[in-house]
């Protein structure tokens, strides 16, 4: 697809729920990021949203910027695993999302991801891709391990 | 420190020219061999060689198809497979180094050795401003330069310790900058691109260090996607964000046809996991405007 056949999409950041799904049906279309490192657009995301014939497009994390410069996102919708005080805490890569939907003035909206018991990822850092390795074996151990993050109720 | 394949990717021998496969690395340096303009354009299009690795690629294509085509006419063709970079630029130094006397030959050997120097010159200044302790963001790849950067830092006694944007589909940020570095035993963490707003948060970085594709006199960039979401989150949380460009023009960068890719790419070494019938896109570059931006470094 090319970016200027994309307009007002629906941007998801995290496991998309069954209530999710629901507001996802009326949309022109979604964008489904890729979710490193684990890989959840592609993996869990994507197969759900067209299993259901929800209209998306697949991007890399990194294409969300661009797309937010372009003006292609109305809304962002961030799937939270628990609510706290201080805010939500999300998947690695929620603040990056968050923080680019608010300073493009994007409303978020969030709510509780689908609860995937005996979920198994293919990756758990950036030293892997689809559980390829992507450097020499003496620098695996060289990398930021993703962490849950949270985003404070003032973002969002 | 004598690791810089990627300072000089493409290297012209007699009558061939020898590209270094960046889609190899870091498991092989393999190098491609060019002898005929549709091989240079093949090697272009899928990514081969990028950066200053194509500007290579184009001045010994110049020097090598001399007698067939103008670099004029090897600009239109380079622009057509790569239209985001600014070839045409590189075609009129040619053209008007040539008219005054030099041999083609001549003038790409000064050109490089010029911009050589000029890559160095950069490097150095970058690194009087970058803080003791520099934590350095980057993403894709500079072309070696970053090897520069480290040298001039360690000579003004500056610790330095880079993050290395994985840069997706193509994993420039791992396959290159991140192998680079750490051949060159400089230490360096890898992380996902969607990281780097918590990495900062937590003030893990503090200063982020770019190339660039294009430039023009506002100081506007355009450089490999995902570059923009960084210029932004690090004005978010204060974080300098620095950026190593050439050749600005006077042109508004919103009408640079920004190269949208196969969406096939997007899904590259995923080949183990269902990908079909799934849509996707792939704009390869984006625009940061110089609001984002504390300081460029230009060679002029």
């Amino acid at each position: 697809m090319k970016l200027d056949k994309i307009k007002d999409a629906i941007l998801i950041w995290g496991i998309v729920s069954d209530d999710g799904l629901s507001i996802l049906k009326n949309e022109k279309i979604v964008i489904v990021p890729e979710t490193r490192p684990y890989l959840l657009g592609l993996l869990y995301n994507a197969p759900l949203l067209k299993k259901q014939k929800i209209n998306f497009v697949y991007c890399t994390d990194n294409m969300l910027g661009f797309l937010f410069y372009k003006d292609k996102i109305k809304k962002t919708i961030i799937f939270y695993k628990k609510l706290t005080k201080k805010g939500i805490i999300c998947i690695s890569g929620s603040l990056y999302v968050a923080l680019l939907s608010k300073l493009h003035n994007v409303a978020i909206k969030i709510m509780p991801q689908k609860n995937l018991k005996n979920i198994k990822f293919l990756d758990n850092s950036a030293t892997t891709l689809a559980g390829k390795k992507f450097i020499l074996k003496e620098d695996t151990k060289f990398f930021k391990s993703p962490k849950d993050e949270l985003i404070s109720y003032f973002l969002l | 420190m004598n690791n810089h394949s990627l300072l000089y990717p493409v290297k012209l021998k007699g009558n061939s020219i020898f590209v270094l496969d960046e889609t190899k690395l870091p498991f092989k340096e393999y190098h491609i061999k060019v002898n005929k303009i549709s091989q240079a354009l093949r090697v272009l299009s899928s990514m081969k060689t990028r950066a200053f690795g194509q500007v290579l690629l184009f001045l010994y294509s110049a020097i090598l198809f001399e007698k067939e085509i103008s670099p004029k006419e090897l600009a239109k063709r380079f622009k057509k497979i790569r239209p985001t970079f600014d070839f045409e630029s590189l075609s009129y130094i040619l053209e008007n180094q040539t008219k005054a006397g030099l041999s083609l030959k001549e003038v790409v050997k000064n050109f490089i050795e010029s911009f050589d120097r000029k890559r160095r010159e950069r490097t150095k200044k970058l690194a009087e401003v970058l803080p003791f302790n520099s934590k350095i963001l980057t993403i894709c790849n500079v072309s070696g330069e970053l090897i520069y950067l480290y040298e001039e830092l360690k000579k003004l006694k500056k610790r330095a310790i880079f993050y290395v944007s994985e840069t997706r589909p193509y994993l420039q940020g791992t396959r290159l900058t991140f192998w680079e570095l750490r051949r060159n035993n400089i230490k360096a963490y890898l992380l996902c691109d969607n990281q780097v707003a918590y990495l900062m948060q937590k003030k893990e970085i503090n200063c982020v260090v770019v190339g660039s594709d294009r430039s023009n006199l506002k100081n506007d960039i355009i450089n490999k996607i995902g570059t923009y979401a960084i210029a932004r989150l690090a004005k978010y949380f204060k974080i300098p964000f620095y950026v190593l460009t050439q050749y600005p023009k006077d042109i508004d960068l919103d009408l640079v046809k920004i190269e949208e890719r196969n969406k096939n790419e997007v899904f590259m070494f995923l080949e183990n996991i269902k990908t079909s019938g799934y849509d996707a896109i792939y704009p390869s570059f984006d625009i940061t405007k110089s609001e984002f931006i504390e300081k460029t470094y230009e060679i002029r």
